[in-house]
C-alpha cells in the first residue's frame, strides 16, 4: 500500500499533528473542568457498565425517533469500523496484517466488507440527516453552519475512502478485493475503463482528501457541537446514577464559598462534561412544557450557553501548555495547577442572564421531561435548581408571591398557610375513626400492661398515611383523603396519621431553591418519624412520595414509603379490596371512559407507570384511553417544581395545554395520582368550558376516589355513604 | 441616620392560646408582629438610601428570640431585648414607660413602630411612647421621607379622603402599615451573619423601673374576659365562568350592602 500513495510517509505524519492538535485542544478544555469544583465520582460499577451499554452502545434513547434512531445508528457504528481501515492506512497496513492472520484472512474479509457495507448506511444516512435539516426541519433541530460542516465531513470522509479503495483496488488489486462489496464493483464500473496514470492520480487524490479530511475532522472536532463521539462515553459512564429524584445535599453550615450555583466555577466539572457532551439535538427542548407553552426557557440552549461560557474562560488559555501546568510534576495541586490561567473573570460571571434568561430558571416545573430525553444523559434539573438555589439563599430573588409560600411553610408548616390546628379537618364526620399515631401511643394496648411504651403497639401498626399538605388544607384533595381512608378501612388496615405532629415534606421548598427552609421541614419530620418509626409510609402525593423515600435519608431518615396507586394495587391484588359497582354506585355499571394524567414525580422520576392503571382497571365500568404523551413521556401538568405556587405570566398556561391533551381523548373523566396534578387539571377544564373548548361534566378525579365509590358495600362503608359525602363536600 | 424599630413577638397567628384565661400564651412559638416587620423593611430601605444602622427594641420573654433573629437575618445591625418575669401581663400604658426607659438608653433620630399588633390590637404604646418623651407623633405612615440635613421627616398618613402630607421634626416616632412595603424575605447570608450580631439583654433593674410599677397588679386595665373569636363560616367557592360568576360574586357583594 505504501508504494501506491505519492509522499506516503507524510500520512502518518500529518495524522500524528493532528491527534496532538485534538488532544492539546482537549487538555485546554480540562482545564476548564480543574477549575469547577469537584463531582461525586464513579461508585455502582456494575450500574454504570450497564447504563453504558444501554445508552451509550445500544442508544436505546435515540430509537424514541425511530428514524433518528436508524439513521444515527448507520453513522455510529459506521464510523466505529471504519476507524479501523482509517488506523489500518495511517500504520502502513498494520492493522490488516494482523487482522488478516487468524482463520486463513475472513477476520479480515469480514472487516472490509462490513465496512464497505456501513460506509453505504452512513453515506444514507449523511443524506436524510442533510434532507432533515435543511428540508423537512424539525423545530426541535438548530441549523447551523457547524452541524452542515460536521454532515459535509463525514459525507466526504466516507466517500472519498470508498473511492480511493475503488481505484486502488482497480489498478493494483487486492487478495481480498472480493471483501470490498462496495469498492470493488466501484472500481470495476467506473476505474477500469481508464488508463493506468488516470487510475493512480484519481487514487492519489481520493486517498490524500481522505487522509487530509480525517485530519481536518479530528482538528475541528473539540470546537464543534459534534464533540460528543468522545464526550458521550465518558457522560454516561459518570452520570448520575440511584434516585432520579434525589437532589444533591447541600452543606448549609459551609461559612465559605458560594450557596448553589451562581457562576461556572459554582458547578461541578461532570456539569461541563454535561455542557459538552450537548449535540444540540433539542430532544430536551421537544419535551419541555415550559417551551411547548412559549415560556423563555429552553433546556438545549441553557445547557449551550453553559458550554459557551466554558469556552469563554479558555480564551487566552495557551494551546500548548508551560512545564508549570503539567500535573505529573506533583499530583496534589495538579488540579490548582492545571485551572492556572483558565480566566477568573468568566468563571465568575453570573450564569443567570447569561447562558439562560432570569425568568427562564423560574419557568421550569423541574418535571424531568429533559432528562427522560436526553440520549447523552445530561442532568438539567439539577443544574436548574442550583441556579435557584444561589438566588434564594444569597440574593433573596425570586418572584414576589412565593414569599408567601415561604413564609406559610415556615409558620404554619404548610404552604396554604393554615393553622395546624386543622391538619385533621377532612376527617371529620367519617364514620370510622382516624387515629392519629400520638393517640395510639398513648392507648394501653391489649395485653401490655400500664407500663408499656409506643413501642410495643407499633407492630400493630400496618401503615402510616402520610396526609400531606393539599389532602389536608385543600378543599378537593380533602375528599382524596377521605377516600384513601375509606379504602384503608374497607381492607382493614391498621392504619394511623399524624395529625397535627405532620409538616410539609418540603418538597416545594427544595425544588424552589430554598434548601435552608427545606432542611428544616425535612429535620422536623425526621424527628417526628424517628419517634414512631412506622414499618411503612403510604402517602398520595407524588411530591412527599419522592422526598420521603429518596431525600429523607440524607437526614438520617430511612424509611419503607409506597404511593397510593402502588398500595391500592395491591390490596386489590391481595383481594382485600373489591370494587363491586361503579362509581355511581350502579352493581351493572353503564360504560364510562377515563384518561389517565401520569404525574411527573411518579411515573418519570419513580417509575411507577402499571400501578395506577392497575387500580383503575380494578374499577368496573372504566374505559382507558390513553393520552399520547404518557408514562415517562408524560407532560408536566404545570404545578411541580413549586410552580404551584406561583404565578404562570409568560406564554401559555401548561394546564391549559395538557387539558387540550387530555380533551383529545374523548375521555369523559381525568383520572389522576397527584393532589397538584388534580388541582391543575380541573382548572384546567374549567377553564377550557369557560372558553367553550370543553363540554360541562368532564370531571377530575384522583384514583382513590374512583375506587373508594365502587367498594363493595359489606366492606366497611356502603357507596352510597362515600357519595352523599363527596356531595356534601362539592356543595361547600 | 439612626433608626429604632420597635418590634414585638406575638403567636402565630390562628395558633394564639391564652394562659389563666387572659393573657396570651408566649411561652412558645412566637413570630414578629406583621405591621413590624412593614415598618422594619421601611427603616432597612431608609438605611440603605441614607447610611446609618436600624436597632430594634423588642419587649418580651425569651421565645421572641426568633423574631429578634429574624429581624437581624433581614438587616438589623443589633437588637435590644427587655426581659424580666415581672413584666408578664404589662398593660399598654405599662408597656409604653418601660419602652420610653430603654429608648432613653439608645441614640436615634427616628423610632419606628407598627400601627398595631395582631395580639394585642390596642394600637396605643406607641402614641404613649411619643407622649412619654415628647416626640411628634406621625401615625398610619404609607410613606416615610426624611431630610437627616433639615432634621425634619414627611410622612404620608393614611385619611378617609386620601393621604395627609404631614412634616416633623426630629427625632420623631412614626407608625406605619403594610402600605410601606412587602418586608424582605432574608438569605442565607443575612440568617448566617445575624448569628454573630449583638443582642443586649437589658432587666427592669438595668432601666431603673420598680418592678412593683409593671406587670399586671400595677396596670390600669383589667381584661375581665377573653374569648375566642367564633369560628369562620364556610367559603363560598364560585365556579363558573367568568360571565357567571362575576354575576355571582357581584350579587354577594350587593346582598351584604358591601357594594
Amino acid at each position: 500500500m505504501t508504494s501506491q500513495i505519492p509522499l506516503y510517509p507524510l500520512a502518518p505524519v500529518v495524522f500524528t499533528l493532528a491527534v496532538i492538535a485534538f488532544a492539546l485542544q482537549m487538555a485546554r478544555h480540562l482545564r476548564v473542568f480543574a477549575a469547577t469544583r469537584p463531582s461525586p465520582l464513579g461508585d455502582r460499577i456494575g450500574e454504570r457498565v450497564r447504563s453504558l451499554l444501554v445508552y451509550a452502545i445500544a442508544q436505546v434513547r435515540m430509537f424514541r425517533d425511530p428514524r433518528a434512531g436508524v439513521m444515527h445508528a448507520a453513522i455510529f457504528w459506521g464510523f466505529v469500523v471504519l476507524t479501523i481501515g482509517t488506523a489500518n492506512r495511517v500504520t502502513g497496513g498494520l492493522v490488516q496484517a494482523v487482522l488478516a492472520w487468524p482463520v486463513d484472512g475472513w477476520l479480515w474479509r469480514i472487516v472490509v466488507a462490513l465496512g464497505n457495507l456501513l460506509a453505504l448506511a452512513v453515506l444514507v444516512a449523511v443524506l436524510y440527516a442533510a434532507f432533515r435539516r435543511l428540508v423537512t426541519r424539525p423545530a426541535r433541530i438548530t441549523l447551523s453552519r457547524d452541524a452542515l460542516l460536521i454532515l459535509v465531513l463525514i459525507g466526504g470522509i466516507v466517500s472519498s475512502e470508498l473511492l480511493a479503495e475503488a481505484f486502488r483496488l482497480a489498478r493494483y488489486g487486492d487478495p481480498f478485493a472480493h471483501a470490498s462489496l462496495v469498492s470493488w464493483p466501484l472500481g470495476q464500473l467506473i476505474a477500469a475503463p481508464l488508463a493506468p496514470a488516470a487510475q493512480e492520480a484519481i487514487l492519489a487524490v481520493a486517498w490524500w482528501t481522505n487522509i487530509l479530511l480525517v485530519s481536518a475532522f479530528l482538528v475541528y472536532l473539540p470546537g464543534s457541537k459534534h464533540l460528543h463521539i468522545a464526550t458521550a462515553f465518558f457522560n454516561t459512564a459518570f452520570r448520575k446514577i440511584g434516585p432520579r429524584g434525589e437532589l444533591p445535599a447541600m452543606n448549609l453550615e459551609a461559612e465559605t464559598g458560594t450557596f448553589g450555583v451562581r457562576a461556572v466555577a459554582d458547578l461541578g466539572w461532570k456539569d461541563l462534561l454535561d455542557a459538552f457532551t450537548c449535540t444540540e439535538c433539542g430532544r430536551c427542548q421537544a419535551q419541555c412544557p415550559a417551551w411547548a407553552t412559549g415560556k423563555p426557557l429552553n433546556p438545549k440552549t441553557f445547557i449551550m450557553g453553559l458550554r459557551q461560557m466554558a469556552v469563554d474562560a479558555e480564551v487566552g488559555v495557551p494551546l500548548v501548555p508551560g512545564l508549570r501546568a503539567v500535573p505529573w510534576v506533583r499530583a496534589a495541586d495538579a488540579r490548582g495547577r492545571l485551572a492556572a490561567g483558565v480566566s477568573t473573570e468568566a468563571l465568575q460571571r453570573p450564569i443567570v442572564d447569561t447562558a439562560v434568561p432570569y425568568d427562564a430558571v423560574w419557568d421550569c416545573v423541574t418535571c424531568g421531561a429533559c432528562v427522560e430525553a436526553c440520549p447523552v444523559t445530561i442532568e438539567h434539573v439539577d443544574k436548574i435548581v442550583g441556579l435557584r438555589r444561589n438566588l434564594v439563599l444569597e440574593e433573596s430573588r425570586f418572584p414576589p408571591e412565593v414569599t408567601a409560600a415561604f413564609t406559610n411553610m415556615e409558620r404554619y408548616g404548610n404552604p396554604w398557610g393554615q393553622p395546624r390546628s386543622a391538619r385533621l379537618d377532612w376527617a371529620k364526620g367519617l364514620p370510622f375513626e382516624v387515629p392519629t399515631l400520638a393517640d395510639l401511643a398513648a392507648r394501653p394496648s391489649g395485653g401490655a400492661g400500664p407500663g408499656s411504651s409506643a413501642r410495643d403497639d407499633a407492630p400493630a401498626l400496618e401503615v402510616l398515611y402520610w396526609v400531606g399538605c393539599a389532602a389536608a388544607f385543600d378543599d378537593r384533595n380533602r375528599r382524596v383523603a377521605r377516600a384513601v381512608v375509606t379504602c384503608l378501612h374497607a381492607a382493614g388496615v391498621r392504619f394511623a396519621v399524624l395529625g397535627q405532629e405532620e409538616s410539609c415534606s418540603g418538597d416545594p421548598a427544595r425544588r424552589m431553591g430554598n434548601e435552608y427552609l427545606y432542611q428544616m421541614l425535612a429535620q422536623t419530620n425526621v424527628e417526628t418519624l424517628e419517634r414512631y418509626r412506622p414499618p411503612l409510609i403510604l402517602t398520595a402525593c407524588p411530591h412527599c412520595f419522592n422526598t420521603l423515600a429518596h431525600e429523607y435519608p440524607q437526614f438520617g431518615g430511612r424509611y419503607d414509603v409506597v404511593h397510593h396507586s402502588a398500595y391500592l394495587a395491591r390490596l386489590v391484588a391481595e383481594g382485600r379490596l373489591r370494587a363491586v359497582a361503579d362509581e355511581r354506585g350502579a352493581a351493572v355499571p353503564a360504560r364510562r371512559s377515563v384518561t389517565y394524567h401520569d404525574s411527573c414525580y411518579l411515573t418519570r422520576y419513580n417509575g411507577v407507570v402499571e400501578e395506577p392503571r392497575a387500580v383503575l382497571a380494578a374499577v368496573p365500568g372504566l374505559d382507558l384511553r390513553e393520552m399520547e404523551r404518557r408514562g415517562r413521556e408524560s407532560f408536566c401538568c404545570g404545578a411541580g417544581g413549586g410552580r404551584m405556587w406561583m404565578e404562570e405570566r409568560r406564554g401559555l398556561r401548561i394546564n391549559a395545554e395538557r387539558t387540550r391533551q387530555a380533551l383529545e381523548t374523548g375521555a369523559e373523566a381525568v383520572a389522576t395520582a397527584c393532589p397538584f396534578c388534580l388541582v391543575m387539571m380541573r382548572d384546567g377544564i374549567a377553564d377550557a368550558v369557560g372558553a367553550g373548548t370543553a363540554r360541562q361534566g368532564i370531571e377530575t378525579i384522583d384514583i382513590a376516589e374512583l375506587l373508594a365509590a365502587g367498594l363493595a358495600p359489606t366492606a366497611g362503608l356502603a357507596p352510597a355513604a362515600v357519595r352523599a359525602m363527596a356531595a356534601e363536600e362539592g356543595q361547600r | 441616620m439612626r433608626i429604632v424599630v420597635l418590634l414585638k413577638a406575638v403567636p402565630v397567628v390562628g395558633n394564639e392560646k391564652l394562659v389563666d384565661g387572659w393573657r396570651v400564651d408566649r411561652s412558645a412559638g412566637l413570630e414578629a408582629n406583621g405591621n413590624d416587620e412593614y415598618v422594619l423593611e421601611a427603616a432597612l430601605k431608609l438605611v440603605e438610601a441614607h447610611g446609618g444602622e436600624v436597632v430594634t427594641l423588642t419587649m418580651g420573654p425569651h421565645p421572641a428570640l426568633e423574631a429578634i433573629r429574624k429581624a437581624l437575618a433581614m438587616g438589623a445591625a443589633r437588637a435590644v431585648q427587655i426581659v424580666d418575669d415581672a413584666l408578664a401581663g404589662s398593660d399598654a400604658l405599662a408597656t409604653g414607660r418601660v419602652l420610653a426607659a430603654a429608648l432613653a438608653h439608645l441614640e436615634y433620630e427616628l423610632v419606628l413602630a407598627g400601627a398595631d399588633t395582631s395580639d394585642g390590637q390596642g394600637g396605643v404604646v406607641g402614641a404613649a411612647i411619643a407622649t412619654r418623651l415628647g416626640l411628634p407623633y406621625l401615625s398610619y405612615a404609607a410613606s416615610i421621607e426624611p431630610d437627616p440635613a433639615a432634621g425634619i421627616v414627611r410622612v404620608r398618613r393614611i385619611s378617609p379622603t386620601g393621604y395627609d402630607v404631614l412634616e416633623a421634626r426630629l427625632p420623631a416616632l412614626i407608625a406605619g402599615t403594610q402600605l410601606l412595603g412587602e418586608p424582605r424575605y432574608p438569605s442565607l447570608r443575612g440568617i448566617m451573619q445575624a448569628r454573630s450580631k449583638e443582642i443586649a439583654t437589658w432587666t427592669l433593674r438595668d432601666l431603673g423601673i420598680d418592678p412593683a410599677s409593671v406587670g399586671p397588679a400595677a396596670s390600669q386595665t383589667v381584661v375581665q374576659e377573653a374569648t375566642p373569636p367564633p369560628q369562620r363560616a364556610g367559603a363560598t367557592v364560585v365556579r363558573e365562568a367568568p360571565d357567571v360568576a362575576v354575576e355571582r360574586i357581584v350579587a354577594f357583594l350587593v346582598s351584604r350592602r358591601l357594594i
